[in-house]
């Protein structure tokens, strides 16, 4: 019997785990979304939150501890929201303890909340926290050997850090389950761990080792994985934006994605652009670059629904996005779709299958 | 030939305007299209250089913009619905001061508002949150700000807000700021501003000689005084706070700019506050802005030993604080230079996304692009609080290039232009092409000193200027 869970605070980046949650998971059952008064979703659909189509949650800012819709409570730290703000989950695991509930907690933060820790501490029993990093500053392995993964590796990524990134990600790990075929998923996002999937995060994360002691451990580690769990394919999300935006808003430039790169070479790449963007000319051009930087060419590209803040980026060089209406990418994709040599599809309008399709057409 | 000549003391560029990329010529080529340019007959064979460039896909003869048209425009409705992060109220009309050159004077800019004394009911306020609050899905980050009149006036509203704003945005990063003459503060009001953390800007526009001509109470006294002591009281009692004091310095150009900038030099510490200068705007009066010489001269000098101080080769605090913001203002925007060719449908630069980037909520619950245009004007009003945004004004607004297209499609400035609809604003409920026309020598020559300074600080190479100043310490030579 599924556990009923909670979760808080729901946004954007957490959208693709409520769309996919019951199919990659069956411990859990999600019964409410709850998400703090000034995310603007209370009353909305969750779908709403990156304007996509209904899935069927309505987001709430009311918890209900008293009710026994959910006995678990999912707390987690989101990684797409850059402002630091206080989500008050002390207050909140507390609540809910005192009202018998259970709760788990998905740390994000490389130093954890200390608070939570304490918290934790008392409540040994009623609270479980997900580190966001699970060991740090290991010895570093000395062995030279470099492993060639032997299953077939799928990279995930986007031209931006954005929530379909993910979405993509698990609605290809979805189809793998469906498909018998067993996957080892590798993700950035702490909550990943619901569904058995893993993280480099620790990796990522050690202040004592060199990029290429990095990229060394991170094939180690693959190596590793792979032994362990026999896996037929290999689905790793980007970790960074897979490509600098100009000179004044950097985004990263992708290094950390060029590191793992190097680290798995993938041999098949699907890549997430913003609709506006999805432009044969631009996609044939970027994937050029991609081969040349990671090693690998687009195999097929996601084009999402969202629209950068041309203003944001002017005034405060930073890189920030709309969330548009789905008719814009369809028009996108029916007025452009004739000149698309890499084959462009929205996972979000059901484009999943035919993703699917192309990535595995040689081995069916 | 679509491109734009410019040169230094160094060299001799042109602004290929298509591309928007400068090209460092010789002195041939320079004097190859400048008389070209000037519409000369040129009997001599283009210099090898320009024939290179030509070939290279450079120096084309038209412009090419073929539609002007806003980028966003097709997903305007997108980004006011989902995208605000920001809402200026307006508390009160009601103001203790009669600034003579006040947009709201009855004397001055006609086709503003006048003076009145009608305050921002709390339904009013909290509709304009609410209102914020259900287009902001897609912000991180809400700002809410109060302006006036005198804000200060309105206090107990502004503390409603505030703890409004706190429970409705919980979850969001939430600032505020409000924009001040000052004269009102306290120590309860200083103490409660410092609480919530806000962003305080006063008004105060130079010495008390020249402040004093302009900002007076209603019975005509000057409010240098008073403001400066409200200054010394925050100083006193909330001292960290008082050091993220903004000023805000109205200049009117017609003064002498070393006695505008001596309140820098008192013994107030003026220099030390942030000051945010601005050029007196009297659009509204139908008249344009005239600087006189003393000022021109003075400030542009002061604006050069700015430059010098920014390379390290002037002491910093022998410049004026007014001439070193502005210049420190346009070296950091400087990589907004040569980044982006012109499109087959493209807009020049100046409007922003009008509402989405500081929406003006007035005392009424009209919404405006920001609070320095008319609340009389039709033509500037984005709708009500009730009825929502009136989206086909917004689009005309935010393509207030359109109006001008036959003119901009050609210009050299079309990358460059600050022009924004306030500047089209006819007064008479529409925007009017020959209204903005009459501002473009002002922006194309606030274009052209951004270039120079853009091309010269290229020459010296300023992002290595660490590095260099490093090796020169080291001995190096770094020629």
């Amino acid at each position: 019997m599924s556990i009923p869970v909670a979760i808080y605070p729901f946004c954007a980046e957490i959208l693709p785990i409520v769309k996919t949650f019951n199919k990659l998971q069956e411990s859990f059952v999600i019964k409410r979304l709850i998400s703090p008064s000034g995310f603007g979703l209370t009353g909305h659909d969750a779908g709403y939150v990156c304007n996509h189509p209904d899935v069927g949650f309505v987001v709430t800012e009311e918890f209900n501890f008293e009710g026994k819709e959910w006995t678990t409570l999912i707390l987690f730290e989101p990684i797409m929201i850059k402002e630091k703000i206080d989500y008050s989950y002390v207050d909140i695991a507390e609540a809910a303890i005192l009202y018998g509930k259970q709760v788990i907690f998905f740390s994000a933060s490389e130093e954890g909340d200390n608070k939570i820790n304490k918290l934790s501490k008392l409540y040994s029993d009623k609270i479980e926290i997900k580190p966001y990093i699970t060991y740090k500053n290991h010895a570093h392995n000395e062995e030279h050997k470099f492993y060639d993964m032997e299953v077939p590796v799928i990279l995930v990524g986007g031209l931006l850090e954005e929530a379909d990134n993910f979405e993509v990600l698990l609605k290809l790990a979805v189809k793998l389950k469906m498909e018998n075929t067993n996957a080892l998923v590798i993700t950035k996002h702490p909550m990943g761990e619901l569904f058995g999937f893993y993280n480099l995060n620790h990796i990522w994360n050690c202040t004592d080792h060199s990029e290429a002691q990095k990229i060394n451990e991170i094939n180690r580690y693959m190596n590793s994985l792979l032994k362990e769990k026999r896996p037929e394919v290999i689905l790793m999300e980007a970790p960074d934006a897979v490509l600098k935006y100009n000179d004044y808003a950097v985004n990263g430039f992708g290094i950390r994605t060029y590191m793992l790169c190097q680290a798995v070479a993938p041999e098949r790449f699907i890549c997430c652009v913003p609709f506006e963007l999805a432009v044969g000319e631009f996609l044939d051009a970027i994937s050029k670059k991609f081969e040349a930087t990671l090693g690998v060419s687009i195999t097929s590209v996601h084009a999402s629904n969202i629209l950068i803040d041309m203003q944001d980026l002017k005034q405060k060089f930073d890189i920030s996005i709309v969330y548009c209406n789905l008719k814009f990418v369809r028009q996108q994709l029916f007025k452009e779709g004739r000149q698309y040599q890499i084959p462009v599809y929205s996972v979000v309008m059901n484009g999943i299958d035919e993703v699917y399709n192309n990535l595995f057409e040689n081995e069916c | 030939m679509f491109v734009k000549l410019f040169s230094t003391p160094n060299h001799y560029y042109c602004l290929d305007v298509n591309k928007d990329e400068f090209l460092e010529l010789s002195f041939a080529s320079y004097q190859y299209l400048a008389q070209i340019l000037n519409g000369e007959e040129v009997k001599t064979m283009p210099p090898e250089e320009i024939l290179d460039l030509k070939k290279a896909g450079y120096l084309s003869e038209k412009s090419n913009v073929k539609k002007v048209k806003h980028a966003i425009t097709d997903y305007l409705e997108e980004f006011l619905e989902r995208k605000l992060s920001r809402i200026i109220l307006q508390v009160t009309q009601n103001c203790n001061l009669r600034c003579k050159y006040c947009i709201y004077s009855e004397e001055h800019s006609i086709m503003q508002r006048s003076h009145s004394s009608k305050n921002m009911s709390w339904e009013t306020a909290k509709a304009a949150l609410n209102f914020l609050w259900e287009h902001s899905v897609d912000s991180s980050s809400i700002n809410v700000g109060f302006y006036g009149g005198e804000p200060l006036l309105q206090m107990p509203l502004i503390k409603q807000v505030i703890e409004y704003s706190k429970k409705l945005f919980k979850g969001k990063k939430l600032t505020f700021n409000m924009t001040t003459n000052g004269t009102l503060l306290d120590e309860e009001k200083i103490l409660y501003l410092q609480e919530e953390e806000i962003s305080l800007m006063i008004s105060l526009d130079g010495p008390k000689e020249i402040n004093d001509m302009n900002r007076v109470f209603v019975n005509g006294t000057g409010t240098y005084d008073t403001v400066m002591k409200k200054i010394e009281l925050m100083r006193e009692i909330a001292p960290e706070y008082a050091k993220k004091l903004s000023i805000s310095m109205v200049i009117d150009p017609q003064n002498d700019f070393d006695c505008i900038n001596s309140i820098c030099l008192g013994k107030n510490d003026v220099d030390k506050l942030n000051i945010l200068p601005s050029i007196v705007d009297k659009g509204y009066d139908g008249e344009k802005t005239v600087s006189s010489d003393i000022y021109r001269w003075k400030s542009r000098y002061e604006g050069f030993l700015a430059i010098l101080s920014y390379l390290g080769r002037y002491e910093k605090e022998k410049v004026s604080p007014i001439a070193l913001a502005s210049i420190n203002s346009e070296i950091e925007r400087r990589f907004e230079v040569e980044t982006s060719r012109l499109f087959e449908v493209d807009t020049p630069s100046g409007p922003c996304i009008a509402g989405q980037m500081r929406l003006f909520c007035n005392v009424e619950g009209l919404l405006f692009p920001c609070e320095r245009v008319s609340e009389n004007s039709k033509a500037m009003c984005l709708g009500t609080l009730d009825s929502g945004f009136n989206i086909d004004n917004a689009k005309q607004l935010l393509n207030v290039g359109a109006l001008t297209s036959d003119a901009c499609k050609e210009c050299w400035c079309f990358r460059y232009c600050m022009l924004c609809c306030k500047k089209a604003d006819s007064g008479q409920g529409t925007l009017d092409a020959a209204v903005k026309l009459s501002y473009c020598s002002e922006s194309k020559g606030n274009a052209y000193h951004k270039l120079m300074l853009y091309l010269l600080l290229k020459e010296i190479n300023v992002d290595y200027l660490p590095q260099m100043r490093y090796r020169v310490q080291k001995g190096e030579d770094i020629v």
